[in-house]
């Protein structure tokens, strides 16, 4: 325990110093940037033989930035497989066409461990590993944690979601897709926008942070909207069973139930339909393909909003013939796509970071991504200032003839 | 409620089954086995690869997942319990914790953490009661309980095995001088514990969210309902297993409020052990 205690301890003073050393860096960066900008260089920055200052994670052929996941966490064998598919199919595509003016892009794998201390650890590492800037592609506490020590140094990155009291306070993290609490509101207002006369709602969330914040701005949203919920239950991880909450809501007449769980979600439908229970099933956090597969049928009619596109698009057939072309035998499902996704995001930033990329022309080109499409994502929008890049997210039912998720329409934008 | 109740009671045939497996191992080796629901997990997987994915006849698939899991539970004994027999209890149960920790990395490798569809070994429309479709896999999992149950009743008090298995449970020093052979007795309870641990997640793996950790959850309760039986009792863990899966049912019905279920469980395992430290049914050998 003593030994534990001392390990955070100088773990503590470490991140501390390196934040601390990180902030100057950045300080003389950003000042030096400009001279690098202003000199107009022509891509050799790192040489110097123009009076440019070296930019961190860029040389004359390379631009280096950092992907941060849970590598070795519980799920690293699954995100590794997507990583794989999605990501170093983009990229190996990309640098193969020439890269981004000339430079070729190198991707280096940062493993937060699905842990808020691995999250830390994980922008320790960024910050020392000559990185340009960083997109956190996965989990939920360590990459808010990681994402938010990365806003502390000043560094620029791209993280996928986070919380609305994160997102509040950063300046430096930029959310590509809406953060927790939208994701929930906006699932209210496309309930509200296709429910009918008399419908009321259940909602049965597992009792884990990311799902009972999603739910629970769901049920505000929806409760504000004038819908009828009858009843919010909470499950734990690992119940066996789920037919005393579903019996409930069905008692309390629930016409529809959203689910924020995410395996849990078969077992749910498997324990309504034991008891002749056949609601209009919605929610988030369930809309994977691995779910309703693994669901067979017993999710059929379920609807909800998803992060990205569904497999049975144009771009994913794209995606899809691209992967086989670069010899990707491993996952190639939606989750896979939604990294491609990821890695075209990062190219358009890159590119209009112009030629001789620095932290001033990165934030510049990010904050000039307006509607952006990629086909993947929802239109990327940082222009206005905010630091939530989409607003949106794509309609989708279950299920297609293989069990997989079917898009329903063009992505929905918050109002 | 009686919806609830009657789910319960299936419920807690899982968790009477599972408990059943764990008291085997305990008899013997005096030690609660912590991989018993993982050494059960490789063995379904082994039974959903060869039936589901190659196309086997479901008794091969079936007795190729069984044997794996006895041979992974014969395995335990031989390589991290028996080693560790001269050391306290302790150690050896946070040795099979190992074991199953170690399943579950290989599992996770192996068939990756996304759960996936499971087929149950019988199909069929199920049998309606008070508002809840009982399924043909939750009648036979009672049926398979309920048999194991009297076999393994018969195998340990008519059985020249049984003879040997409560004489090296009560003394196996004297065990030994009389001619038994506790090695072979011991390596052949924890090939047995397993080969039910196998059979048992066969059974359980269509009625839950079938992925590597579609044991962990249920072990916790086999856990609590084989404490309860009083770890020595094969009918006092698995009445309490069904006790259990039905007190759960109720508390989930009646108290909604997270975490009212869990808490009030730990209490009732508290009282008990409090009033009855060698659980409610503990069996003489």
């Amino acid at each position: 325990m003593k030994m534990n205690r001392l390990v955070r301890l100088v773990l503590i003073i470490s991140a501390f110093a390196l934040i601390a050393t990180a902030c100057g860096d950045d300080d003389s960066a950003d000042s030096d940037d400009g001279a690098s900008v202003d000199s107009g260089g022509d891509g050799s920055s790192e040489d110097g033989d123009d009076g440019a200052v070296p930019v961190e994670g860029i040389s004359e052929d390379s631009i280096t930035v950092s992907v941060v996941a849970g590598f070795s966490g519980l799920f690293g064998e699954v995100i590794q497989g997507i990583y794989v598919s999605g990501m170093e199919t983009w990229v190996e595509e990309l640098n193969a066409s020439g890269g981004i003016n000339g430079r070729q892009v190198n991707l280096l794998q940062v493993d937060h461990k699905e842990t808020p201390d691995g999250g830390v650890a994980a922008c320790q590492e960024v910050l020392s590993n000559g990185s340009f800037t960083a997109v956190l592609v996965q989990g939920t506490e360590a990459q808010a944690a990681a994402s938010d020590c990365l806003n502390s140094a000043g560094f620029t990155n791209l993280v996928w979601t986070a919380s609305d009291s994160f997102i509040d306070s950063w300046e430096h993290s930029y959310s590509v897709f809406p953060t927790e609490e939208g994701q929930g509101e906006l699932l209210a207002q496309f309930v509200a926008e296709n429910a009918a006369a008399g419908d009321s709602i259940g909602v049965i969330e597992l009792n884990v942070p990311v799902y009972t914040r999603i739910g629970d701005a769901f049920v505000a949203e929806a409760e504000a909207r004038g819908l009828d919920v009858v009843d919010v239950l909470t499950v734990e991880v690992g119940q066996a069973s789920f037919t005393p909450q579903v019996l409930r809501l069905q008692e309390a007449g629930a016409s529809t139930v959203a689910i924020f769980v995410t395996n849990e979600a078969i077992q749910i439908a498997s324990d309504a339909a034991a008891i002749d229970y056949s609601p209009a099933f919605t929610g988030a956090l369930f809309e994977f393909d691995f779910v309703t597969q693994a669901a067979a049928g017993l999710l059929e009619g379920a609807s909800g909003l998803r992060l990205n596109a569904t497999i049975d698009t144009s771009e994913y057939a794209d995606f899809q013939a691209l992967a086989q072309k670069h010899d990707r035998s491993g996952a190639l499902d939606g989750e896979a796509f939604l990294y491609y996704g990821y890695g075209l995001l990062l190219e358009e930033v890159l590119s209009q970071a112009g030629d001789s990329p620095t932290s001033d022309s990165l934030v510049a080109a990010i904050e000039s991504l307006d509607g952006f499409e990629t086909g993947v994502l929802p239109p990327i929008t940082w222009s206005g200032g905010g630091l939530v890049g989409s607003n949106a997210m794509f309609p989708t039912v279950c299920c297609s003839p293989d069990n997989t998720w079917s898009a329903s329409g063009p992505p929905i934008s918050g109002e | 409620m009686t919806i609830v109740l009657i789910n319960g009671f299936f419920l807690g045939v899982l968790y009477g089954l599972l408990a059943v497996g764990l008291v085997v191992v305990y008899r013997v080796s005096r030690v609660i086995t912590f991989a018993h629901g993982e050494i059960g997990m490789v063995g379904a997987f082994v039974f959903a690869a060869l039936w589901l994915d190659d196309g086997r006849p479901l008794a091969l698939a079936v007795a190729a997942g069984v044997g794996v899991s006895a041979l992974l539970g014969a395995a335990t004994e031989l390589v991290v319990v028996r080693p560790l027999r001269t050391k306290s209890r302790i150690s050896v149960m946070v040795a099979t914790f190992g074991v199953s920790n170690l399943l579950l990395v290989f599992a996770v490798r192996r068939w990756s953490l996304r759960p996936r569809f499971m087929k149950p070994i019988i199909t069929g429309g199920g049998v309606r009661v008070s508002g809840l479709t009982i399924r043909p896999i939750q009648f036979l999992t009672f049926g398979v309980s309920v048999f194991l149950l009297l076999a393994l009743g018969l195998l340990i008090a008519r059985s020249s095995f049984g003879l040997r298995l409560r004489a090296t449970a009560l003394d196996p020093i004297a065990a030994a001088e009389a001619g038994v052979n506790v090695n072979l007795v011991s390596l052949g309870s924890w090939a047995l514990a397993g080969a039910l641990a196998g059979l048992s997640a066969i059974l359980v793996s269509s009625q839950v969210v079938f992925s590597v950790f579609f044991m962990t959850g249920l072990m916790l309760r086999a856990l609590v309902a084989a404490l309860l039986g009083g770890l020595t009792s094969i009918t006092g863990a698995f009445g309490a297993g069904v006790a259990l899966g039905v007190t759960e049912g109720y508390l989930g019905y009646q108290f909604l409020a997270p975490g009212v279920v869990e808490l009030t469980l730990a209490l009732i395992v508290l009282v008990v052990l409090a009033l009855r430290p060698r659980g409610l049914l503990a069996a003489e050998y």
